[in-house]
């Protein structure tokens, strides 16, 4: 199991080296680009005495790994350079922005997590729930959020008028009071929750559901029915709680695909998190910025599987010991 | 009628394929130009409406098909070489060599894929062939993993063993005693990709990250989403439901192919299946 823990490591210095060499392996150089955007005729272009120096003031310069010493070193700092477009240092933004992506996903986590369950709990109950369900979670599985964030953008929040078209909260707005500021903020994030939700519930659908099943086989639960236990406390504290794990695990491995599905969603909706900062990163062409936001992501996706990973091992540590 | 559940898929996905060649080969209107005026409703002359720019919109879907379906087969061809060879190689070759593509898929099954696929996208720039490239580089690492498991779980049983101390090359033993098991899991799973890599490109097109001079789906749709306005309008119902329209059935369609086809190689064999 600490081999899995090596593995993460690694797969962060992959990420790490990728976001470190890619730039670095593009045509071109940083100041042709800056020099032909600068003129439209072409004509402002740098000397190449005034490129060595600017290559010496950026450290460009300098033997490959050296360079990455000097970016580590900064980005431990918590220095990730200067936003392009934003004109402000990177991590600033990405502090600014980064609550309102986690707020949009831990909530549909959440929620997933609940209504998948539930059905699951459901669908194991009843076959002909099971016989619905199943082709119809299957087949919403695979569809990309965006989509379904497009159709709920125009097939619901379009019609209905309370529901808010786009944004996190009412620009300008002068509030009441905090509560009347926070129902504000549930109501413009309800319509994003409510499409990465649809494409999460299978998810924890589909673990739950295997997790029942093969619990529901287990000579234990006979025994607790032979023993008279009521079908409460079965359900309780026999089903659902044996079936935890694996879905708790569940719960940090869908961080990873939720984590995209939030960058999509929130640009369906506007909503001013981390994805419609990435979007604009790439209309802009803010490299420090995409670099930025993509090493946010990484490591959120790469701790949420450590602790999968965590969770996993109580699990295999709780077998070994019975 | 239960036997094939395949054929029906597969019959409906050659219709919309015909369906699509019509409106790029017989039908009158250019998918780059424009054809008529902005957003004209659907008519006789323009079938399913214009957009803003008066680009007539079957036409612009026909061109998205072909190009959704290429992109999504051309993924599935490398998913085919490179998961299936580098899968094998791990399963059937152990020692160093499993060691190296192990880490190499777990390493890409950990990683993030949208915002790795976003940087490397962005920085590399919008062809449709880097395109095909950054979906192909993280749609093989599932397969291998899934042939080197049954690989080696094939290779200790006992005729294959036998196979091996009467002199049986590892040439030989993956051709006649491993390959066909392998066959049906390759091949089903590397179509499902096209499915796949097709949603995979409609979400980066739908972020910006897609040939801006190609018809793809998931420009078209975002492009109609950042149109202003567009909610109080009702230039939606042919602007944006055709491509989500056409985008969902497809993709359902093949989803659909693949699950017949897994039916059918379950039943066929039910033990070696997975």
């Amino acid at each position: 199991m600490r081999r899995k823990l090596l593995m993460l490591l690694g797969a962060f210095l992959v990420i790490y080296l990728i976001n470190f060499t890619i730039p670095r392996l593009m045509p071109g150089d940083p100041f042709d680009y800056v020099s032909s955007a600068a003129g439209d005729d072409g004509s402002v272009a740098y000397s190449e005495e005034q490129k060595e120096q600017l290559r010496a003031y950026y450290g460009l310069d300098k033997p490959f790994w050296e360079q990455l010493g000097d970016t580590l070193w900064s980005n431990l700092r918590g220095d990730f350079g200067q936003s392009i477009h934003y004109r402000r240092p990177v991590g600033e933004v990405l502090l600014e922005r980064l609550p309102w992506s986690l707020w949009i996903l831990g909530a549909s986590l959440a929620l997933s997590l609940v209504i998948g369950v539930g059905l699951a709990l459901w669908c194991v109950r009843r076959r002909w729930a099971d016989r619905v369900l199943y082709p119809v979670l299957s087949a919403l599985a695979e569809v990309p959020p965006f989509l379904t964030g497009v159709l709920l953008l125009f097939l619901v929040a379009a019609r209905v008028a309370w529901i808010p078209l786009s944004g996190a909260y009412t620009a300008f707005a002068e509030y009441g009071s905090l509560w009347a500021r926070l129902g504000d903020i549930l109501l413009h994030s309800l319509m994003p929750v409510a499409a990465l939700t649809l494409v999460t519930v299978p998810r924890f659908f589909f673990t739950a559901r295997a997790s029942f099943l093969s619990i529901l086989e287990k000579p234990y639960l006979t025994h607790a029915r032979a023993k008279g236990l009521r079908e409460g406390r079965i359900r309780t504290r026999y089903i659902l709680r044996n079936a935890a794990t694996p879905i708790v695990a569940r719960l940090f491995l869908s961080v990873g695909g939720a984590v995209g599905g939030t960058i999509l969603v929130e640009n369906v909706f506007a909503y001013p998190g981390l994805g419609t900062v990435l979007r604009e990163a790439v209309q802009y062409r803010d490299y420090p910025m995409l670099q930025g936001v993509f090493l946010l992501s990484a490591v959120l996706v790469l701790v949420s599987l450590a602790a999968a990973d965590l969770v996993n091992r109580r699990l295999d540590g709780e077998e070994d010991g019975l | 009628m239960k036997r094939k559940s395949w054929l029906l898929p597969l019959v409906l996905l050659g219709l919309l394929t015909l369906f699509f060649l019509w409106g790029l080969t017989g039908y009158p209107h250019p998918a780059q130009l424009p054809s008529g005026d902005s957003l004209e409703a659907p008519s006789a002359t323009h079938w399913l409406g214009t957009d803003n720019l008066g680009v007539d919109i079957y036409a612009q879907l026909s061109a998205g098909y072909f190009r959704s379906m290429g992109i999504g087969l051309a993924a599935a061809a490398f998913t085919f070489l490179v998961g299936g060879v580098l899968g094998v190689l791990a399963g059937f070759a152990g020692g160093w060599v499993d060691l190296a593509v192990s880490f190499l898929i777990q390493v890409l099954l950990s990683i993030p894929q949208l915002p790795v696929m976003i940087v490397i996208g962005a920085f590399l720039g919008q062809s449709t062939w880097n395109i095909i490239w950054i979906i192909a580089l993280f749609s093989w690492a599932p397969i291998a993993k899934q042939l080197r498991a049954k690989t080696i779980s094939v290779r200790r049983r006992d005729y294959v063993q036998l196979a091996r101390l009467y002199g049986g090359g590892p040439w030989y033993l993956i051709r006649t005693h491993i390959g066909h098991e392998l066959w049906p899991l390759l091949t089903i799973n590397s179509l499902a990709v096209v499915g796949r890599a097709i949603l995979q490109e409609s979400s980066l097109a739908f972020l910006g990250l897609s040939d801006p001079l190609a018809r793809s789906w998931g420009m078209m749709i975002a492009r109609a989403v950042d149109f202003p306005g567009i909610y109080r309008t009702q230039f939606w119902k042919w602007w944006i439901l055709a491509p989500v329209g056409a985008l969902l059935l497809s993709t359902l369609l093949l989803r659909l192919l693949v699950a017949g086809l897994e039916q059918q190689e379950r039943r066929r064999h039910p033990c070696s299946w997975k």
